[in-house]
């Protein structure tokens, strides 16, 4: 009975183990990958970006390799120090999503109280409505974002990726579900004692909405770090465009500078998540829990 | 609680050095990516004039000279100039030995083997002799002759005789054919004659006999026949159905019947209404015999049975009735048929002895025919002899005349070719003295010649070369030197392209560059294809005046006239691979983080040039940086710095 105990449990760790690897190994192979030279990547990666079929020392088919063969530090350098494009895009990736993370969060705020606190007839009807647009897939709203970008003449600006960042459904959706978690008598409580709107929105209803709050932010920002139609298409000038460009078009050649830029461009990722890693689990799990 | 605390606070810091060392890189970014970049020297592109120049270098060689002849193999015994020296009209250059010269030595041989040709060619010459031919035509009369009164003594059918011969045997081949088709229609060759015995009595023996035979045993056959004929006609009354028996059994029919067939048997002439009336019982008769025969058959039979029922009696009654029946039968049918053979006899004595008479006359007919087809045939064949021979003495005379004519052709002909012979050989025998007169002009002048031992100069100048070397034997018509004519001056050419020759003009001055001793002119005389690339270049000619020695080399410039040009570069920006020319351009471009200067290549095309700059068409504008030097190589689209001015 002990055995076959034993037994199940190793086979779960093996099954584990392999999604485990499956799961980790795209990221583990592009942070060891970044510290090989060019010419080794050349060799290991070569057939599948290169078109020059006359280079000898191209080995015919993929070699995956997780360990360099030398360690270097090139590609950082390049992509750091020798060209400032690269940073010029990294910046690019931070005008862009800052801005959205903020307003969008604060927008998002003020959007889910108001939902949360307004018994209005029209109140279910914008509610289902903000919901059905959270729905829509973001390629089927990109052809009127372009056709309205165009109109207001913020096309090939910043504005252009901006604006429509700024007021999205879904941090709404997700506020509300959490605000209306916040127990009514509170708020009566805040009342009895003369405490106006703005003052229960900012000293009772955020604070209790924190968690909820970073998890948008985190959420937001990963969302926007990671963009690429939008830049691709709103945004024509390749110095305005963002890193995530570069990196989805690493076909170019410079595969051994992309894997640096991805190993650098996931850093800010990585260091959201994990300054706000309980938040973001907080806020996922209650802002579905509670009936609104 | 605190390790969260502590683990956000650890994260934030990592997140602020991150930005932080991002920050301070993309500060510095400039500042890194410059140190790399080449440094390149820029100029304005301008507009202004630009005078072309075309320059080139050359030797200068004399424009005229004249080459020192050796006009006969002999030895050159001294050599009396050098190169450079200024020579006059009939200064001695260089003096020959006085050796006979291997050239009056050929020259004499020559003479000698052209003599001794031409005493061989006398000796050759033929004259013409037919006598040969002469005798052979004589003969060949003479055969014609003999031939001929052969003919006329042979006589000659013609063939209106032959002819006529001819129809004499066809009439008596047709009288012939015909006697002995006569012949054969009477049976042949000959007639044996009549048999050995008498017909006429046989026959009468004959007649009596079966005449005594029908008194014996006629009323028996009549029995029998009527017995016959009324059995035959009561079984035909039985048998309804047989339309053929249109016999009643009348009597008196039967009667009839019997009698004709009795007179019928017996040779007799019978009843013409009888036999019409049993004309239609005729098919029967054949029956009725065979009946007749059958019924002696079936009688054995009846003597049986009438032998079982009324004893011998009966059967010996009725035998010797059918006996007596059955005798009369054969007795006069064997009359009947000796009667008949014996009249067969005499037919055919009768016969044969009237063949006999017939045969015997065209017998005689056939071969009175047959001698004259054999006459006539033998009269022909000679005819037709005659005439073979006869035709075969013309043959042998048309034969003999032929070669009498071939014999006569044979001699014009030969006569003919001996003319032409004659007649060349005339003209090789003049040419040979022509030769001989020639060769002998030649010896003279050479023996002249070699009386001479000085060569003198036959025009004034200066010695360009002098290649004869004392004591060496030269062949004749060897340069021994060159005398550089001064009157006709001197020239430098060189090769420029198509392109550049079109902006110079004949008569147009060139500056020389390399030559500072006294003035020399030089005046572009002529502008040729160059034998080198004559698709591409031209070669231009000066001529060059002033004091100058050949062989000096010059560099000559000649200038085209000055133009106005908008888009003028330093020469140094013009760079060319092998798609042509074209400068490097500086674009800047501005950006959050300063300005950045990218090469960028322009295609152009040079117009004119002069010795710092170049005019060229493209798209280029006043006032665009061109790169005219670079610290490193520079390409296309990339990033520069300016160096610092």
């Amino acid at each position: 009975m002990r055995k076959k105990r034993y037994f199940g449990r190793f086979a779960m760790f093996i099954l584990c183990a392999v999604f485990a690897v499956a799961f980790l190994l795209p990221t583990v192979l592009t942070i060891t990958n970044s510290f090989m030279t060019e010419s080794e990547i050349t060799a290991n990666y070569g057939p599948v970006f290169s078109t020059d079929k006359t280079q000898s020392y191209q080995s015919g088919f993929v070699n995956l390799k997780l360990i360099p063969d030398k360690v270097s530090f090139t590609q950082y350098i390049n992509g750091l120090i020798r060209s400032p494009d690269y940073l010029i895009k990294f910046w690019n990736s931070v005008i862009l999503v800052v801005p959205i993370v903020i307003f969008q969060v604060a927008i998002a705020s003020v959007a889910a109280y108001a939902f949360t606190r307004w018994r209005g007839k029209w109140r279910a009807f914008i509610f289902f409505f903000y919901v059905i647009l959270m729905l829509m897939p973001y390629q089927v709203t990109l052809v009127p974002n372009f056709l309205v970008s165009k109109w207001l003449g913020i096309i090939n600006t910043r504005w252009a990726i901006v604006l429509p960042g700024i007021f999205a459904p879904f941090s709404v959706f997700l506020l509300t579900k959490y605000m209306r978690r916040i127990p009514y008598s509170l708020i009566e409580a805040a009342k009895m004692e003369g405490a106006g709107e703005w003052y229960i929105f900012t000293r009772i209803c955020m604070p209790q909405c924190r968690a909820a709050t970073y998890s948008i932010a985190i959420l937001v920002f990963i969302d926007y770090w990671n963009m690429v139609e939008q830049p691709l298409i709103l945004l024509n000038d390749p110095d305005k465009q963002p890193l995530s460009i570069f990196l989805s078009q690493i076909n170019k050649g410079e595969i051994g500078l992309a894997f640096a830029m991805a190993t650098i461009y996931m850093i800010p990722s990585l260091l959201l998540f994990l300054h706000g890693e309980e938040y973001l689990v907080e806020g996922i799990a209650n802002s579905g829990s509670v009936k609104g | 609680m605190e390790m969260q605390v502590k683990k956000r606070e650890w994260v934030k810091n990592a997140a602020i050095i991150f930005l932080a060392v991002m920050l301070v890189l993309t500060f510095f970014s400039n500042t890194f990516m410059n140190r790399s970049l080449p440094e390149v020297a820029t100029q304005y592109v301008q507009s202004g004039e630009i005078t072309a120049q075309i320059r080139g270098s050359g030797t200068v060689t004399a424009n005229g000279t004249y080459d020192i002849i050796l006009p006969q193999s002999r030895e050159v015994e001294s050599v009396k100039v050098r190169e450079g020296d200024t020579v006059k009209e009939g200064d001695v250059l260089f003096t020959l030995g006085a050796a006979k010269s291997d050239d009056l030595r050929q020259a004499q041989d020559s003479l000698r083997t052209l003599v001794l040709n031409y005493s061989k060619a006398l000796i050759d010459a033929s004259t013409a002799d037919y006598a040969k031919s002469n005798l052979d035509i004589k003969r060949a009369k003479e055969d014609l002759q003999a031939a001929q009164s052969k003919l006329t003594k042979l006589p000659y059918a013609d063939d209106t005789t032959i002819a006529a011969a001819q129809a004499k045997v066809d009439k008596a081949q047709a009288a012939a054919d015909k006697a002995k088709k006569v012949l054969a229609s009477l049976g042949g060759q000959t007639s044996s004659g009549s048999s050995s015995s008498e017909p006429a009595a046989d026959l009468s023996a004959a007649m009596s006999k079966f005449s005594a035979d029908q008194l014996i045993y006629g009323k028996d056959y009549r029995d029998l026949l009527r017995a016959v004929i009324t059995d035959r006609m009561q079984q035909a009354a039985n048998d309804k159905g047989k339309a053929s028996v249109t016999i009643s059994a009348n009597s008196d029919l039967v009667a009839a019947y019997v009698n004709y067939e009795y007179d019928v048997f017996t040779g007799a002439s019978a009843d013409r209404t009888a036999i019409n009336k049993v004309a239609a019982a005729n098919n029967d008769l054949a029956e009725v015999n065979q009946e007749f025969a059958s019924k002696w058959e079936n009688r054995i039979g009846t003597y049986m049975q009438a032998a079982a029922e009324g004893g011998f009696s009966g059967v010996s009654a009725t035998i010797n009735a059918e006996d007596n029946q059955q005798t009369a039968y054969k007795t006069l049918s064997d009359d009947a048929k000796a009667v008949a053979t014996a009249r067969s006899a005499v037919n055919s004595a009768y016969q044969d002895k009237y063949l006999s008479d017939q045969q015997k006359s065209a017998q005689i007919a056939y071969d009175t025919a047959s001698a004259e087809l054999d006459a006539a045939k033998a009269s022909l064949d000679t005819l037709k002899s005659e005439q073979t021979a006869y035709e075969a003495q013309a043959d042998a005379v048309k034969a003999q005349q032929r070669t009498l004519e071939d014999k006569l052709l044979d001699l014009d002909s030969t006569k003919k070719t001996d003319s032409k012979a004659l007649e060349k050989q005339r003209l090789d025998l003049a040419d040979m003295r022509a030769q001989i007169g020639s060769q002998q002009a030649a010896v003279g002048e050479i023996a002249k010649n070699s009386s001479e031992t000085d060569v003198k100069a036959k025009v004034s100048g200066v010695m360009k070369t002098v290649t004869a070397v004392a004591g060496k034997t030269y062949d004749s018509n060897t340069a021994l030197g060159t005398i550089m004519l001064p009157d006709h001056g001197y020239s430098v050419s060189f090769s420029v392209t198509n392109d550049q020759a079109r902006k110079v003009h004949k008569g147009d001055t060139g500056t020389i560059s390399n030559y500072y001793d006294g003035q020399l002119t030089a005046t572009l005389q002529t502008i040729k294809p160059d034998p080198q690339n004559p698709q591409t270049n031209r070669v231009l000619v000066f001529d060059i005046g002033g004091e100058v020695a050949e062989g000096t080399n010059l560099s000559i410039s000649v200038g085209e006239h000055s133009a106005q040009y908008d888009t003028i570069v330093p020469n140094n920006a013009i760079r060319s691979d092998s798609n042509g020319d074209f400068v490097l351009t500086v674009v800047s471009k501005s950006s959050p983080l300063g300005n950045r200067y990218i090469a960028t290549r322009v295609d152009v095309e040079k117009v004119a040039s002069d010795d710092t700059n170049t005019a060229v068409s493209g798209a280029l504008n006043v006032n665009d940086y061109v790169i005219t030097t670079s610290s490193k190589p520079v390409n296309n689209k990339d990033h520069v710095k300016l160096a610092d001015s």
